[in-house]
């Protein structure tokens, strides 16, 4: 099995479950299949977007991609190398390839810490940089999300909510990563905020040659942003394909039923 | 039925709902859009005299004739659930986790119009069937953590519906569902409104998830309405406001301008704390703006049942 | 109103707080009278000129005494919530970082605890190794480790239910940094609050088992064994009772307004955060 070098992401049969709370002691738990064989390839510089809704796995997905929860069976390749074989040194390194934004710009930032303090903690608990790299790399990531550098010093309450977003991608950037995971990232802001921060993952990934996994139950979000598209239903991939041919063509019932439900 | 002037709420000194008017019929639904920092939750709540203390109201809320603004605790209460009711945005925080959710729903009806446990619970039933849930008696029985976060809010739409009230105030009421649920969940709401005659206000920062239920759209901004009109027209290309055509035009569509940029609309919406001096607050960001537009900008009416609050209506209307 | 109303018990409660730490501080360089002076013509006095509060039944003023106790009780309050806090604080945290078993145990652990009052757990202690101070303080610094270690394990597994503790894993932080930076900062606010509920407690803990003869040993003057000792003297000098009482009530009333205040302060921050 040769990997591709422009691959950057390989998911390979992932599956996962979960052991539902047992009513009695001596009852062997439940379980729950989050996720039946989920293959998918992301090249380096392209986006793959997921459709799901609750149930359908992909908060499941997010955190097993992201090394967070370990798969019962199936493979995460990152740059060829399986994620979940590594030693927990190798892996922190790793990480610095791959990083993630989460759906709530209210509860993915620490209420306590200052918006430096939040931007640098990937690259603090690497302990290679200096105090001056530090400050620097935090500088270049919040210009990159138009943020002024003097908000470094303030605290994530006195942001709005698009604004707090913008601090979850510096973050995600002061890496400088290959890949992305995205989990519902415009979804809980205003609809002329989520224009706004949509551009702005629009024009890192053309300026750095990122690539994003994006989760969303937005169709449009997912259309605009990505190359290619899986619509994932409890557990299971039912139709791949690019947006053109998904959301133009759909084959699959429950892709249609979607498809139906978006307004105009 | 419901009768909105000048409305003003001024809260810890700052005024977040500066003068706005509007009317709601009998059967209608109005689609109230607007987005964090507009006001609209401060108006949902002045409608149901759930304002924080120290709000500081002024102007009228005429609700069948009487003055809402004027109401005492002990007169809200009667109103209250009763003529009008609220779905909350997140069912969670509407429901009691201790109890089970037949009980939730049958409260309002026992509670105002003293039905018997025995026949509310009956009537709980039925209305969990109403409202589109399957295996309803089992619903009733259970507990809000056992649902579905759809099947809650469905939950909190069947007890706002308990009594039958004549108004119907819906606060986002699909933004913590998944895409499929939310126009599912909004046209449940607009039938049921058209079906018992109930005044229905659609509260949303969507325009266009609610333009589809509502038969009229009013815009808000910075505490004001910039923008009534009906939802056919200002869907259909005539929207007469910059703002309303930016929030329209900021939404990606499925396979329109994929990878382009999307024409967002530029900053953030004004501190109302620090608006000075009058002018129209949305001139910051305007595509069209010029000097003239530091004075308030009037209504001007495009039509006898639409307004827009800007000076450059004409060009506005032209340029779309 | 809201904010009035909080501000009046947090002011308050601070000022009573205020008041017994300065007395007990006070009281560590100067009281009116040296408290084991023995003025046995002056025995049961009314408050005077020359004693203020009076005199007990062996010629001691009763204002010193008073302010040596405050010393005492302030002794084994701080000392037994450092104990509370110290330990249950990381058995809390252990137990919210590491669920499953270990989870399981430690919080049986803490139901056995609150199973055992304050004063059984001191009467063991006695029992083994004798009456005394360091006894009382360690069993009611023992006693309060239950409480602690519940409440930081609920407020613990909130913060770490949070997208920022899950981004901060995903960043590579181990187990050990999230909890030293997300989660103890988090739940600081949670552990103010109730380490002045038990300082207030230990206070009454210690009043009750002087009382009971268990605790402060004489000659150490203690609020509890002011009571003890004024029982018998009841209808003659009432007094002799009032006065460690009050001391006792105001000190506790005070800490419990000043843990209250704390908590509304620190509800509706972080409720007003969006």
């Amino acid at each position: 099995m040769s990997t591709d070098p422009s691959t950057l992401l390989r998911v390979e049969s992932l599956s996962c479950s979960y052991a539902l709370p047992r009513s009695l002691p001596w009852q062997p738990a439940g379980r729950v299949q989050a996720l039946r064989d989920v293959s998918f390839e992301i090249a380096a510089g392209a986006s793959l977007g997921i459709v799901g809704e609750s149930g359908s796995g992909k908060s499941t997905l997010a955190r097993t991609v992201m090394a967070l929860q370990a798969p019962d069976a199936g493979r995460v390749l990152l740059k060829g190398r399986d994620l979940h074989q590594l030693d927990a040194a190798t892996l922190r390194k790793a990480r610095s390839d791959m990083q993630m934004v989460f759906q709530d710009p209210y509860g993915s930032l620490d209420p306590r810490m200052t918006v430096a303090e939040i931007v640098a903690e990937p690259i603090l608990s690497r302990g290679a940089f200096t105090k001056a790299e530090l400050h620097q790399r935090v500088r270049e990531a919040l210009e990159a999300v138009s943020l002024r550098v003097a908000d470094m010093k303030r605290h994530p309450h006195e942001f709005s909510g698009g604004q707090r977003q913008r601090i979850a991608i510096a973050r995600a950037l002061v890496t400088r990563p290959r890949l992305i995971v995205m989990d519902e990232p415009v979804s809980a802001l205003d609809v002329s905020v989520q224009a706004q921060v949509l551009n702005l993952l629009q024009e890192l990934a053309k300026w750095q040659g990122l690539s994003y996994l994006i989760i969303s139950h937005d169709l449009a979000v997912v259309d605009h942003l990505c190359g290619e598209v899986l619509v994932l239903r409890e557990g299971q991939v039912v139709e791949r394909g690019t947006p053109d041919a998904v959301f133009g063509r759909p084959q699959h019932a429950y892709t249609q039923e979607l498809l139906a439900a978006v307004p105009r | 039925m419901l009768e909105v002037d000048d409305l003003r709420i001024r809260l810890h000194g700052t005024e977040l709902v500066r003068g706005l008017s509007f009317t709601l019929g009998a059967g209608e639904t109005l689609g109230l859009i607007g987005e964090s920092g507009s006001g609209k939750t401060l108006t949902a709540l002045a409608l149901m005299g759930l304002l924080p203390d120290g709000a500081q109201l002024s102007g009228s809320i005429l609700f069948k004739g009487q003055d809402l603004t004027a109401l005492a605790d002990k007169a809200w209460g009667a109103l209250r659930g009763r003529r009008i009711a609220m779905v909350f945005q997140e069912p969670m925080t509407a429901l009691n986790p201790l109890h089970r959710v037949g009980d939730q729903v049958a409260e309002p009806r026992r509670l105002h119009l003293a039905r018997r446990a025995g026949e509310a619970r009956q009537e709980a039933v039925e209305l969990l069937r109403y409202v589109g849930l399957a295996d309803p008696a089992r619903i009733a029985d259970s507990y809000p953590h056992q649902l579905s976060g759809g099947q809650r809010q469905r939950v909190g739409i069947a007890m706002a519906l308990a009594c039958g009230p004549e108004l119907l105030i819906a606060d986002e009421p699909s933004t913590a569902l998944d895409a499929s649920q939310q126009a599912h969940v909004l046209a449940t709401l607009a039938a049921m409104a058209a079906e018992r005659g109930m005044a229905l206000l659609l509260i949303s920062h969507d325009l266009a998830l609610v333009a589809r239920q509502a038969q009229r759209l009013l815009v808000m901004y910075a505490g004001q309405g910039v923008e009534q009109g009906p939802a056919a027209a200002l869907l259909g290309g005539g929207a007469a406001h910059p703002y309303t055509q930016g929030l329209l035009a900021a939404r990606p569509r499925i396979g329109v301008a994929r990878g382009e940029r999307l024409p967002a609309l530029p900053g953030t919406a004004p501190e109302l704390a620090e608006l000075r001096g009058g002018g129209c607050a949305f001139r910051e960001r305007c595509r069209l703006a010029q000097e003239a537009c530091r004075k308030s900008p009037p209504l001007f009416a495009v039509d006898p049942a639409h307004w827009s609050r800007c000076l450059r209506v004409e060009e506005a209307l032209r340029e779309h | 109103m809201r904010r009035i109303r909080t501000n009046a018990k947090l002011s308050l409660g601070f000022v009573l707080t205020v008041a017994l730490l300065l007395t007990a501080l006070l009281s560590t360089v100067w009281t009116p009278w040296p408290t084991g002076e023995l003025d046995v013509l002056a025995k049961l006095q009314p408050p005077g000129e020359a004693h203020w509060l009076g005199t007990d039944s062996l010629g001691r003023d009763v204002a010193s005494l008073l302010m040596a106790g405050a010393q005492v009780s302030i002794e084994v309050g701080l000392i037994a919530v450092a104990i509370g806090l110290g330990l249950g604080t990381a058995l809390g945290l252990l137990a919210a970082a590491r669920g499953g078993w270990i989870d399981e145990l430690l919080m049986r652990g803490a139901d056995l605890g609150f199973a055992f009052p304050a004063i059984l757990t001191a009467l063991l202690f006695t029992a083994v190794f004798g009456p005394g101070i360091e006894i009382a303080i360690a069993a009611i610094g023992l006693h309060a480790v239950p409480t602690f270690a519940r409440v930081t394990r609920a407020s613990a597994r909130e913060v770490l239910s949070r997208d920022y503790c899950l981004a901060a894993r995903a960043c590579g932080r181990g187990a050990w940094d999230i909890t030293r930076r997300h989660v103890l900062p988090n739940v600081l606010p949670v552990l103010i609050v109730q380490g002045t509920i038990q300082f207030a407690l230990a206070i009454l803990a210690e009043a009750a088992l002087s009382y009971l003869g268990l605790g402060t040993q004489a000659p150490q003057p203690s609020w509890g064994r002011m009571l003890a000792e004024a029982q018998t003297f009841l209808f003659s000098a009432p007094l002799l009772a009032v006065f460690p009482g009050l001391a006792v009530m105001l000190a506790v009333l005070g800490l419990n307004l000043l843990g209250d205040g704390l908590r509304d302060l620190v509800d509706p921050r972080l409720a007003r955060v969006r």
